[in-house]
């Protein structure tokens, strides 16, 4: 697992500049689970997450759950930003990154050092979505899927 | 009558002469005609029906081998011919029936002519123990004697023909069949009998007596006329309410199943409204649960949540979160080098050094926020992470649970389907016209036959009275009084024979039923399920446990039907020899049709125990089941071979 540096004009300026990042290879899967967002986007088509942050987000929970965690592979997508994320989502990202550090609190200092743990749950996360699925399933299976694995998972 | 010998001579595929002779009463009284499907059997069976009666399920050109036609050549005349050799109550006979068949000269395509007589000669003959065989002038007459036209097939029974015997259960054809098997005939001539010496009587006193007492005893003797003609009536009556009570009982059961075609099609309808509810509620289900699991997403990480919670925790306890007011009280104490209870805190003080570490653990602002937000943040959110969780397994469930009455519904609706496509499409308005029509119909003839008993009974009454004044008027006259008495022993007789005739009817129909019913129940495996009643109109019918009549409609099986005809048929020649103490065969094409094993083999132990002959005729697959069962009662055995090249049958006695 590697954190990648970011710009320092990032850096300083968290809030506002920080994006989170996903891995082009994994940029189609997202497009056919996730109701596209931004102008011109079928907004009334059913998919599995209502939004790109959903997906990323439970994708990122998945992994951390499981403990897995891997480096983002290959070029980048730049798919939102953190000021896209509601209170609750950014709660859960926060917990993830200062939860990864190991006692350290180190991560929260950077919106950007947050980014940079969460992408790498998150592209772990839908290798293993991938893997629970498969990838022809369909909207509805898929949901119910999911929302059995979450509580399996909190079950045990 | 027992069957001895059997010749066929261009009969159907047997060309040239062939012979058969069956197995004797005893131990082994069973004769076997094996052979393939096509080879011949059936044409031996036929044979041997065509012999006693001329009756044929073909036309008489089919009757005769065409391979012996062409063999004969032009200008010859070929006989077809069947002989039977049989014994009869302890004479012997031999019923000879021939149909001569003509070849002309060929037609203009060089092909044979053939000219087939229209009908077939009969020729009977009693072997006398001489030797010499004596004519009998009436074969007919004699041959019915022995097997009854009406229960010829029942005695000569064409297992095909099933079906039909269960159609014609319901006419008239099993009463006329044990009338005559049992010799209710005699009984009914020697009523006829009776009858003519009463009449007599009659004519001689109207002869002998005066005036007045003649024109009583015409009136006595029209009386009498009409009281026969209204006992005719009623019983005729009596048979067609029987008759009419059990199509009324069958439109019944018809209804039944319409009414019960009409709940199901309304259940149906039912059925497929709920399946679209439940679609509906797991589409909805579904919808809730994708909007939830942004939500869920919480849930999943609630490990990262309390622990992140338990950091910050840790930090606040341990100080390393002070809050800001703190940080900038110990900054205003290093600035006045002096704490709050007066004591300098000067350069390299150890106050001053414990005061600059208490401010060093401080964090930078920023990410003191940022954690003392997180903390804040994270007890919310995972309130409503376990929320979400709570309302997830909640529709989960009920996905569950329409998921699961879907499949019953589903399942429910297959059922239906097929329920629905096993019913015959019927007009129910039109069945219930037909049922009142028919209660109606059974109604007049109640009243119809009320009216003719009240007649009857003043009838009756008339007839006694005029008796007294008979008996009255000829007082005086001895002679008359002599013929008086013997006219009404005579009287007494006619009445006291129709009481029997009736009475015996009932008492052969009872024992025709329980011996029925007995062997029935043998043979079946369900025989605990069936009982068998012959009615008062001799229907034969194998009612369920449930009361409902199962042969007449269709609730058996074909092999049980088979099965119950069988019963039926051994039972009229069981009760028929116990009282009659006559001997018959029980001869049978195709018996076993599509039995299962277990019925057929109990049908082959119990067969030769109860009738005197047994002839059956069986394919190859029959007799790989029956092997066993019939190798100890079998005393003749023949296969039946065909010559595909001559288009012939053949006859081979098997070596037992």
């Amino acid at each position: 697992m590697s954190t990648q540096a970011r710009p320092e004009a990032e850096q300083r300026d968290p809030r506002d500049r920080v994006h989170f990042n996903i891995e082009e290879a994994q940029a189609d899967v997202y497009r056919r689970w996730a109701r596209p967002e931004g102008p011109g986007a079928d907004r009334g088509e059913r998919r599995v997450f209502d939004s790109i942050t959903s997906m990323f987000v439970f994708a990122a929970a998945v992994a951390y759950s499981r403990g897995q965690r891997r480096a983002l592979a290959g070029s980048k997508r730049d798919v939102f930003r953190w000021q896209n994320l509601d209170e609750v989502n950014q709660t859960v990202l926060r917990s993830i990154a200062l939860a990864a550090e190991d006692g350290g609190v180190d991560a929260l200092a950077h919106k950007g050092s947050v980014a940079d743990i969460v992408e790498e749950y998150a592209a772990a996360g839908v290798d293993i979505l991938k893997g629970e699925l498969g990838e022809d399933a369909s909207r509805d299976r898929a949901v119910e899927s999911l929302a059995r694995l979450v509580c399996e998972t909190r079950a045990s | 009558m027992i069957l001895e010998h059997l010749v066929i001579q261009n009969f159907r595929p047997y060309c040239g002469h062939h012979e058969l002779s069956f197995a004797e009463p005893g131990s082994r009284n069973v004769t076997l005609i094996r052979g393939l499907n096509g080879t011949g059997k059936s044409s031996i069976f036929m044979a041997l029906k065509w012999c006693f009666s001329g009756d044929a399920p073909v036309e008489s050109r089919r009757l005769v081998n065409t391979s012996a036609l062409i063999e004969a050549g032009p200008k010859t005349t070929v006989e077809t011919r069947v002989e039977v050799t049989y014994g009869h109550e302890g004479r012997r006979f031999r019923a000879i029936r021939t149909l001569k068949t003509r070849i002309g000269e060929p037609d203009d395509d060089g092909n044979p002519t053939f000219a087939v007589e229209p009908t077939s000669d009969i020729h009977l003959f009693e072997l006398l123990p001489s030797g010499d065989a004596k004519p009998i002038p009436t074969p007919f007459d004699e041959i019915r004697s022995a097997v009854p036209g009406e229960a010829l097939d029942y005695f000569f029974f064409d297992g095909e023909k099933i079906a039909q015997f269960a159609a014609d259960s319901g006419g008239g054809s099993i009463r006329e069949a044990v009338r005559h098997v049992l010799r209710f005939s005699e009984l009914e001539h020697a009523t006829r009998h009776v009858d003519v010496v009463r009449q007599e009587y009659a004519r001689k006193l109207k002869a002998v007596s005066g005036a007045d007492t003649g024109e009583l005893i015409q009136r006595r003797e029209n009386a009498n006329a009409r009281a026969g003609e209204l006992r005719g009536a009623i019983a005729q009556a009596d048979l067609e309410i029987a008759a009419g009570r059990h199509v009324h009982d069958e439109h019944l059961g018809r209804l039944k199943e319409l009414a019960v075609v009409r709940d199901l099609a309304e259940e149906r309808e039912a059925l497929k409204l709920k399946q679209a509810q439940l679609t509906e509620q797991r589409a909805s289900a579904i919808n809730d649960l994708a909007a939830g699991l942004a939500g869920l997403a919480v849930a999943l990480a609630e490990p990262g949540l309390e622990q992140a919670k338990a950091l910050v925790d840790s930090k606040r306890r341990r100080g390393e979160i002070p809050p800001k007011i703190k940080v900038q009280v110990l900054r205003d104490w290093l600035e006045s080098e002096r704490c709050i209870c007066g004591r300098p805190l000067l350069d390299g003080s150890p106050e001053r050094a414990a005061v600059e570490r208490e401010l060093s653990k401080s964090m930078p602002s920023a990410l003191e926020e940022e954690l003392i937000s997180l903390g804040g943040s994270i007890d919310a959110s995972r309130r409503d992470g376990n929320r979400q969780l709570d309302a997830a397994r909640l529709r989960l469930l009920r996905l569950n649970q329409a998921r699961e009455l879907q499949m019953q519904t589903s399942d429910r609706l297959d059922a239906i389907d097929k329920e629905l496509r096993e019913q015959p499409v019927e007009d129910i308005q039109q069945l219930v016209q037909k049922i009142q029509r028919q209660a109606h119909d059974i109604e007049d003839l109640g009243v119809k036959r009320g009216e003719n008993s009240r007649e009857l009974e003043t009838c009756l009454a008339d007839i006694g009275r005029l008796s007294d004044e008979i008996a009255k008027a000829e007082r005086h006259n001895q002679e008359a009084q002599r013929i008086a008495a013997r006219h009404d022993l005579a009287a007494r007789a006619v009445a006291a024979l129709i009481n029997l005739g009736s009475s015996f009817e009932n008492d052969v129909r009872d024992e025709v039923q329980r011996e029925a019913s007995r062997l029935f129940l043998d043979l079946i495996w369900k025989s605990g399920y069936y009982s068998v009643t012959l009615s008062p109109d001799f229907r034969l019918e194998a009612v369920d446990r449930f009361g409902d009549p199962a042969f007449s409609t269709g609730g058996t099986s074909v092999g049980e039907a088979r099965v119950l005809s069988i019963a039926f048929i051994v039972a009229m020649q069981v009760v028929a020899r116990a009282s009659l103490d006559t001997k018959s065969p029980a001869v049978i094409d195709s018996p076993f049709g599509n039995l299962s094993v277990e019925p057929m083999q109990r049908i082959c132990e119990k067969l030769p125990e109860l009738v005197d002959q047994v002839v059956l005729f069986v394919t190859d697959a029959d007799w790989v089941n029956v092997a066993d069962a019939l190798s100890k009662r079998t005393g003749a055995m023949y296969d039946v071979q065909f010559d595909e090249g001559r288009a012939v049958a053949d006859l081979q006695e098997v070596t037992l």
